[in-house]
C-alpha cells in the first residue's frame, strides 16, 4: 500500500484525463472540458491558511482574464466536505469548484502541501506548477498569464 | 565556563548558516545518546539542501549503579557538549542522502573547586544515511515511512593531545567504522499534519578502532507526538529508549558500559521565515538499568538547533 501511494505519486504532465465531481452538484467534470483556454487550477483546503490568502488573487484573476481564453478551476480537497461547506458559506466563488478529498486529481499532479496551483494550455499540457502562495508568486503568475493571453 | 563557550558557537552557527522536531544530538560516554540517534530521515524534498547545527549540552555527573543513583562524595563534575553539522539533499522526490559531523568538547574535575578541571576536545566520528522514502505525509496520504542505511566514517580524533583520551571516553569520536539501520515512521492524526505521532528507530554496530576499542552494537526507539500550535511554533513531547551493548576492548567486555536508557523529551520549534527554523529540546532520564557496579550518566541535556533549507 505504502509502495502504491508513493509510486501513483509520480506527477504526471497532462490533466485531461483527469475527472472530478462538481463541489455544489457532484455531477462528474472532466479536466479536458475546459481545453481549449488556459486553466489556473488551485488545489485548496479550508484548514489551509494560505491557500486563503491566495482567494482575493484568484478572484482578481478570473474577474480580470475570465473572458479571455481563461479560466481558474479551483479543487477542494478538505477531507470532510462539510468543513469546506462551512467555509464558502459567506464567500461569493466565481470559477469553478470542484472536489478531491482522495487524490484522484491531487496524487497524480504531485500535490504534497498546500496550496499547490497548475498551469494548463489549452490543449491541457501542464505549463507551470508552483506549491505555496506569496507576493513574488502572485506577480510571476500574472505575468505570465498575460504573457500566454496575448500570444493566442 | 564550558557554557559560554557553547553560546559562542551557537552564535557563530547562526552566523554561518540559516523543520520541525528537533535533533537530539549526541554525546557522552556510556551516557546520553550515540552518533547513530542524530538524525531524521523524514520532510526531505527533492533538489532541496537542508542546513542545520545542533549543539547540545550533557551533564553527565550522575553516578548510577544499575537503577539506583548513588551519592557521589567525590564531587566528580562531567559536562560534554557536541556541535553537530547536518546536510541533507533529496536527490528525488523519495531518496535522499544525509550527512553528519561532529565536534566534541569534554571537561571533568574532581573534588573541591581547587582542583584543576581536564578538559579534552577534538572532532568525532561522521555519519552517511542513505534513505527512502516509501510515504510521505500528505494531504491525501496519513502515513510516512522511511527506512536508511548508515555509514559511521572513523574522523574521529583520540586523545588529541588532551588529557582525557576520547576514543574511550565520547561517543561521536571512536574513530572507527560502523554501520547502522534506520527506520522512520509517521501517521498524521489531521489532513493538515499538524498532530503527528512518530516512531524512530536504528540499530547500529561499530568496528574496533587502532587500539581495539568498540562500542560494539546498539539499538535506538524514540515515539512520541508532534504539535503545531500556530504556523511558527510546534512542539513535540515524547520518550527515547536506548540499548546499548557493553563496549569492547580487544573483543572483551568492559565493566561498567552498556546498558538500558528511557529518557523523556520535549522540544519546541520556531519557524523563522518559510527555510529556516530555531529550536530547544530538553531530554532528561525516566528510568535506567545499566550495566555493571557504577556507571557515570546523564543527569540532562539540552539541545539548541537552527535549520535552513537552500532550493
Amino acid at each position: 500500500m505504502l509502495v502504491l501511494t508513493s509510486i501513483s505519486a509520480k506527477s504526471t504532465e497532462t490533466v485531461s484525463s483527469i475527472v472530478l465531481p462538481d463541489f455544489h452538484t457532484n455531477n462528474n467534470v472532466e479536466l479536458s472540458s475546459f481545453s481549449g483556454q488556459y486553466v489556473y487550477i488551485d488545489f485548496w483546503a479550508s484548514w489551509c491558511t494560505t491557500c486563503v490568502k491566495s482567494f482575493p488573487f484568484i478572484a482578481h484573476l478570473q474577474k480580470k482574464y475570465g473572458d479571455k481564453n481563461f479560466t481558474v478551476v479551483a479543487i477542494n480537497v478538505d477531507r470532510h466536505k462539510s468543513d469546506a461547506i462551512r467555509f464558502l458559506s459567506d464567500r461569493v466563488i466565481e470559477y469553478p469548484m470542484l472536489y478531491d478529498n482522495a487524490g484522484i486529481a491531487g496524487i497524480p499532479l504531485g500535490v504534497k502541501t498546500l496550496p499547490v496551483s497548475i498551469l494548463v494550455d489549452p490543449t491541457g499540457k501542464i505549463i507551470h506548477r508552483h506549491t505555496g502562495f506569496d507576493d513574488d508568486y502572485m506577480k510571476f503568475i500574472e505575468e505570465k498569464i498575460k504573457e500566454k493571453l496575448t500570444k493566442l | 565556563m564550558l557554557r559560554y563557550k557553547s553560546y559562542l558557537w551557537i552564535a557563530l552557527s547562526l552566523l554561518v548558516i540559516g523543520k520541525n522536531r528537533p535533533v537530539f544530538a549526541a554525546t557522552c560516554s556510556c551516557a546520553g545518546v550515540s552518533l547513530s540517534s542524530s538524525i531524521q530521515l523524514n520532510n526531505f524534498e527533492p533538489q532541496v539542501l537542508d542546513l542545520s547545527v545542533h549543539v547540545t549540552q550533557s551533564d553527565i555527573s550522575k553516578l548510577v549503579s544499575g537503577r539506583d543513583t548513588v551519592n557521589d562524595e567525590t564531587l566528580r563534575n562531567r559536562e560534554t557538549e557536541t556541535y553537530l553539522l547536518q546536510a541533507s539533499y533529496g536527490i528525488t522526490e523519495n531518496f535522499a542522502v544525509t550527512g553528519v559531523m561532529s565536534w566534541v568538547e569534554h571537561s571533568r574535575s574532581i573534588g573541591s573547586s581547587q582542583s584543576p578541571s581536564e578538559r579534552s576536545s577534538g572532532m568525532g566520528d561522521s555519519l552517511v544515511v542513505a534513505s527512502y522514502s516509501f510515504a510521505k505525509i500528505t494531504p491525501f496520504t496519513s502515513h510516512g515511512f522511511a527506512l536508511g542505511l548508515g555509514l559511521r566514517i572513523p574522523t574521529g580524533e583520540d586523545s588529541n593531545g588532551s588529557p582525557i583520551t576520547f576514543a574511550e571516553d565520547l561517543q561521536p569520536s571512536q574513530g572507527a567504522w560502523g554501520s547502522s539501520l534506520w527506520f522512520n515512521y509517521q501517521y498524521a492524526l489531521d489532513q493538515q499534519a499538524s498532530f503527528t505521532v512518530f516512531i524512530d528507530g536504528n540499530f547500529s554496530t561499530n568496528n574496533s578502532n587502532d587500539r581495539g576499542y568498540s562500542f560494539d552494537s546498539e539499538w535506538n526507539l524514540s515515539s512520541g507526538i508532534n504539535y503545531q500550535l500556530s504556523s511558527a511554533w510546534t512542539t513535540s513531547v515524547g520518550l527515547a529508549y536506548r540499548d546499548a551493548n557493553p563496549h569492547l576492548r580487544q573483543d572483551v567486555s568492559i565493566p561498567n558500559t552498556g546498558g538500558r536508557w528511557l529518557d523523556g523529551t520535549i522540544s519546541a520549534s520556531y519557524s523563522i521565515n518559510p527555510t529556516s527554523s530555531i529550536s530547544l529540546a530538553y531530554r532528561i532520564p525516566v528510568a535506567r538499568d545499566l550495566n555493571g557496579a557504577l556507571q557515570f550518566t546523564t543527569r540532562d541535556s539540552m539541545t539548541l538547533s537552527w535549520s535552513s533549507r537552500f532550493k
